[in-house]
């Protein structure tokens, strides 16, 4: 670790930083952290990923997992999966999680939070068709309650059945007798989560880790 | 409206009449002067005992020789001081009642203030006829009788998530902010102090950092009272919430540090003692929040245990609560942070741990004790103004700390927040940083405090109190009516009124989790992973030991969202059914989930030969903690719903709610709520029935008042005549059991419904009887009903296997609608009527439920 570090400014950086919009300490840390990971390797396979300690408590680690993976997220308009990623890949799938500079404009705070949402729904969307379907969504709540042991997973199936139904009673109103709803698509999810500040939410802090923050 | 309003005036004057009355009483009673009867009995707000009392009532005894038996007697000194509290309170509650029935006024003018100005009113009427000071909030009161629930109250409505993620702002606001507010304003003042703006005043640098730190603290009871209404955005809300709260604990800190300081005597300050009181700082802020933790802790595990006394559950909270406050108090902690920990540590385990009703209990009995005592606290702080002695004018001294408590709370707030910023994800905005600056209202506790003083230390204490009194009439009143006009001016982000979506909840809870997940592969130590990290503590740890085996089970926060929307669904269900006047839309599917809880291990037998919608409806019933009943309101599911249907599950319903005339004869006891069934009452409801019955056959036979047919009633029994070819043995024994007295029935009504070819129970033959329309009430006619009570067929049914609806299986595999939110999804949510839709699913669903209930048995017997 280390062995790789290039200094701030170095021509790489500059590409990556104005592709990803990190800080160059930004991705000296981040870039750290995926050696690290990699076991100094270029490049990070799955099973980096599964041997994070921390991460296997987490009941939806599979499907983080695979967004890593996917190369919808790589903002390359690619499809389907991928083995393995470099680092300029992971360095764009963390950008989705930086926070927004503070001043941006209405507009740019809507591209943002298309972003991000489109995001999270290519995680739930695991087949890429463009919806979310009832399928797809019960594996999500399943594996969401999965840790508490308490319920089952029955328990599950009618919470994401429920969750459906009320889906499609907000995005589509009133359904004609014969209406199929397929699944969530985009607008849709969009419009659901109208009331969710992602901009502000889905960030995270990159910094180096010892300046752990005291002030949140 | 207007009446109320009259009517509450009216009594409220009235009152006001009668307290004056009453002390008047008192102070000619007793041999104490008015000064002395005034500190009695306002301390007698307490509601111990005030000596006064005592002393008066023992007097009066004496001075009575006994000659004759008296009939009755005037005994007011014996129950003057209890009185007067109680009169106090009710005047003061009334206060708000005349205010709150006029919602345009508070729509402009807080509560708050208004509530300051009734007490201006109220003391002028004490002045008027007293002319002395009579009532006044004492310090006492104050903190002992009156502040300890408004905190407690605060703690455990605190919400905790978003405390706890502020946790960092609201601890630098509290400490960091009070102390540089006290500190500026006292050595502001003292400066001025020194430059002669206030002419000959004798108070040293100490007393004015004394003033300083009483005043510092933004008050919780304003506070609260005055952003409740303003709706600002939860962040900004709890960073101004737990700031008052805290810094609270942290003013009183300063308050007696200082005080002792000024004890002590400037010259024999030094170093060490400084560094003592610094010292003595922490130890009672954090000594003050680990005994409440440590009474949190108490509460909850001593809630594990009470379920066999749940009449006085509720009460070990407020008890445990106020002696956390006490025995912090006795110990020199900050009682407040110890209320305020105690409160926030223990709401998830109590909440868990206990019934169901003791919660809603402890909700509301702490709603109205900390409501109560907020509105006696702002009509007394109206009230003490009225008293010649404080108001000591000083212009400089008045004007100046009004001055400086303003600017250096918004000097204050801008420069913490630009340093948070830096740190914090979600910047406080510039607009809320302005909001949180006016919100700086002080309240009662600077004032409680500034009563406190010493008048022998510190000379010019009633200017002290003066300016105090000002300051807080000034915050609250003035920038409690401009606060509103001002969020609204400066489009400050207003709290988003959102109505509980499950899909935003999971959506939230995978959202966490990939957070978390984010930091943990980026390696980062963030919040997020903080957050986690305790959670995965608590799990493990904490919950175990501090809740209940069952409540551990199902409170996991998705599921407790779906729960709540299936209850609100299902209240809106039966809303929705009595607005019709009957429950007639009910789908009978609902209905037969009871029956089916019953049978247990019986089912999958039974319904293995049976259609769709009843494996269906087993799965779902035997879903253990899962809300059976789940069903979705809409007017287009209703209109569409089948009749036959209605009817049998109305009766199945009524059956359940049928109450009989004497159900509720009340048996008093105080260690339970008895609802009894016994022996009479069956036998009561029999007979009654059996009357009607009979008095409906006398009827038709006489042709008197003959029983109106309700057509489509009568049409849904032709429907269900289809026969039955697989009725099993025990429906039809019910059916030989029922034939007696079937035969007058249908003979009466002259539906020709009843007999062999109408086999089932359950689906009663309908009959309008005795005039009644509304289905809503016949079933009393029913002969099912007068021959077997409700819960004898239950437990008739528990005997043996009994398909509980025959019915079923002519129906449709799966006519649904009512149960969606429970139900998988169906591709046309609306398709009630068109059958052949419905098919398809239900084929799908058949693949997804069937298995399921032999595997949940297990569990729910």
């Amino acid at each position: 670790m280390g062995a790789l570090q290039s200094s701030p400014g170095e021509p790489e950086y500059v590409h990556l930083a104005k592709r990803t919009g990190f800080s160059f300490q930004q991705i000296g840390i981040l870039h750290r952290r995926f050696k690290q990971l990699s076991h100094n390797e270029d490049t990070l396979l799955r099973e980096h990923f599964r041997k994070i300690p921390d991460l296997e408590s987490n009941p939806i680690r599979s499907q983080i997992i695979e967004a890593f993976f996917d190369r919808r997220n790589f903002r390359q308009n690619g499809e389907g999966t991928v083995e393995a990623i470099g680092f300029e890949e992971f360095l764009v799938i963390m950008s989705h999680f930086r926070p927004p500079s503070p001043h941006i404009t209405e507009e740019q705070r809507e591209a943002v939070r298309r972003d991000k949402l489109r995001f999270l729904f290519n995680m739930h969307d695991t087949d890429n068709d463009g919806t979310i379907t009832l399928e797809e969504y019960r594996h999500v709540v399943e594996e969401l309650l999965s840790l508490s042991g308490a319920l089952e997973k029955d328990t599950a199936k009618s919470i994401a059945d429920a969750a459906m139904l009320e889906v499609a009673s907000i995005s589509m109103g009133h359904m004609e007798p014969d209406e199929f709803y397929e699944g969530i698509t985009f607008e849709h999810f969009l419009k659901l989560l109208n009331g969710f500040e992602i901009e502000s939410r889905m960030n995270i802090r990159f910094l180096n880790m010892d300046t752990t923050t005291l002030c949140k | 409206m207007a009446a109320t309003r009259r009517f509450a005036l009216f009594l409220c004057t009235l009152l006001m009449g009668l307290v004056q009355s009453a002390a008047t009483v008192t102070a000619d009673a007793g041999h104490n002067t008015g000064q002395e009867a005034a500190t009695n009995s306002s301390s007698g707000d307490e509601g111990g005992t005030g000596d006064h009392g005592g002393e008066g009532g023992t007097g009066g005894h004496e001075t009575a020789p006994v000659t004759t038996l008296a009939i009755v007697s005037w005994k007011w000194t014996h129950v003057s001081t209890p009185y007067l509290v109680a009169l106090w309170i009710l005047v003061s509650w009334l206060c708000k009642l005349i205010i709150e029935a006029n919602h345009h006024v508070t729509n402009v003018i807080p509560e708050s203030a208004l509530l300051i100005c009734f007490g201006f009113i109220l003391g002028g009427m004490i002045w008027g006829a007293d002319m002395v000071q009579t009532f006044k909030l004492t310090p006492t009161v104050f903190f002992y009788f009156l502040l300890p629930q408004i905190i407690l109250d605060a703690g455990y409505s605190m919400p905790n998530k978003l405390f706890f993620g502020n946790m960092g702002a609201i601890l630098v606001y509290a400490v960091i902010g009070t102390c540089w507010n006290a500190a500026s304003l006292g050595l502001s003042l003292w400066g001025c102090h020194q430059a002669g703006a206030m002419g000959q005043l004798d108070v040293g640098l100490l007393q004015y950092l004394l003033f300083g730190s009483l005043i510092a603290a933004v008050d919780p009871v304003a506070v609260i009272a005055v952003f409740e209404q303003v709706h600002v955005n939860e962040v900004l809300f709890i960073l101004v919430f737990g700031e008052s709260l805290l810094n609270d604990g942290v003013t009183v800190v300063l308050f007696n540090v200082f005080d002792s300081f000024v004890s002590l005597g400037g010259p024999r300050i030094n170093a060490v003692e400084i560094i003592k009181g610094i010292i003595s700082f922490f130890v009672v802020a954090f000594g003050g929040s680990l005994l409440g933790l440590v009474f949190g802790v108490l509460i909850s595990l001593l809630t594990k245990v009470t379920q066999n006394i749940k009449i006085i559950e509720p009460g070990f909270i407020f008890v445990l609560g106020y002696l956390a406050y006490l025995t912090a108090e006795m110990l020199s902690l900050s009682a407040i942070l110890s209320i305020t920990f105690c409160g926030v540590s223990c709401q998830k385990y109590i909440n868990a741990n206990m019934d169901k009703n003791s919660v809603t209990t402890v909700k509301y009995v702490m709603k109205v004790f900390a409501n109560g005592s907020e509105t006696i606290i702002f009509v007394f702080l109206g009230i003490s103004a009225i008293d010649k002695e404080i108001w000591v004018w000083n212009t400089g001294f008045i004007l100046l700390t009004l001055l400086f408590v303003c600017v250096y709370r918004i000097i204050g707030v801008f420069f913490l927040t630009s340093i948070l910023n830096r740190y914090r994800l979600v910047r406080v905005e510039f607009i809320d940083q302005v909001i949180m600056s006016y919100g700086g209202l002080r309240g009662a506790v600077a004032y409680g405090l500034a009563a406190m003083l010493n008048q022998s230390k510190i000379k010019e204490k009633n200017l002290m109190i003066c300016t105090t009194l000002l300051v807080v009439y000034f915050t609250v009143i003035l920038q409690g009516i401009t606060m509103k006009p001002l969020v609204n001016w400066l489009k400050v982000k207003k709290a988003a009124v959102t109505e509980l979506t499950l899909i935003e909840s999971l959506q939230s809870k995978a959202f966490d989790h990939m957070l978390v997940a984010i930091e943990d592969i980026s390696g980062q130590i963030g919040h997020n992973y903080m957050r986690d990290k305790w959670n995965q503590f608590e799990e493990r740890w904490m919950t175990r030991i501090l809740m209940k085996k069952s409540a551990r089970k199902g409170r996991d926060y998705v599921f407790k969202v779906f729960h709540q929307l299936n209850l609100k669904d299902a209240i809106d269900y039966v809303a929705e059914g009595e607005r019709r006047g009957s429950l007639e839309f009910v789908r009978n599917e609902s209905a037969f989930i009871d029956f089916k809880k019953k049978f247990g291990d019986d089912l999958p037998d039974i319904t293995a030969g049976m259609s769709d919608d009843h494996t269906i409806m087993c799965s779902m019933s035997t879903i253990d903690h899962v809300p059976s009943v789940s069903l979705e309101m809409h007017e287009q599911n209703m209109k569409g719903v089948r009749e036959p249907e209605d009817i049998n599950t109305h009766h199945l319903l009524q059956q359940h709610l049928y109450k009989g005339r004497k159900q509720h004869r009340h048996r008093y006891s105080r260690s339970h709520f008895n609802v009894n069934k016994d022996e009479n009452e069956v036998q009561e409801i029999f007979q009654r029935t059996m009357r009607n019955r009979l008095e409906s056959f006398k009827c038709a036979k006489m042709g008197v008042a003959q029983p109106k047919k309700i057509s489509k009633h009568a049409k849904k029994d032709q429907q269900q005549k289809v026969p039955n070819g697989e009725s099993t043995n025990n429906s039809k024994r019910y059916f030989a059991g029922d034939k007696d007295f079937q035969f007058p029935e249908g003979e009466a009504s002259g539906f020709t419904a009843s007999g062999g070819s109408y086999p089932l129970p359950m689906m009663v033959s309908y009959t309008a009887g005795g005039g009644i329309e509304n289905p809503a009430y016949i079933p009393d006619l029913d002969p099912l009903n007068a021959a077997i009570p409700p819960w004898l067929i239950e437990a008739e049914l528990d005997g043996g296997p009994v398909a509980p609806s025959q019915r079923a299986q002519m129906r449709l595999p799966w006519t649904p609608s009512d149960l969606s939110r429970l139900a998988p999804l169906r591709c046309s949510t609306r398709s009630n009527d068109s059958f052949a839709q419905a098919d398809t699913p239900s084929a799908q669903q058949r693949g997804d439920e069937a298995p399921t209930p032999s595997k949940r048995d297990g569990h729910n017997m």
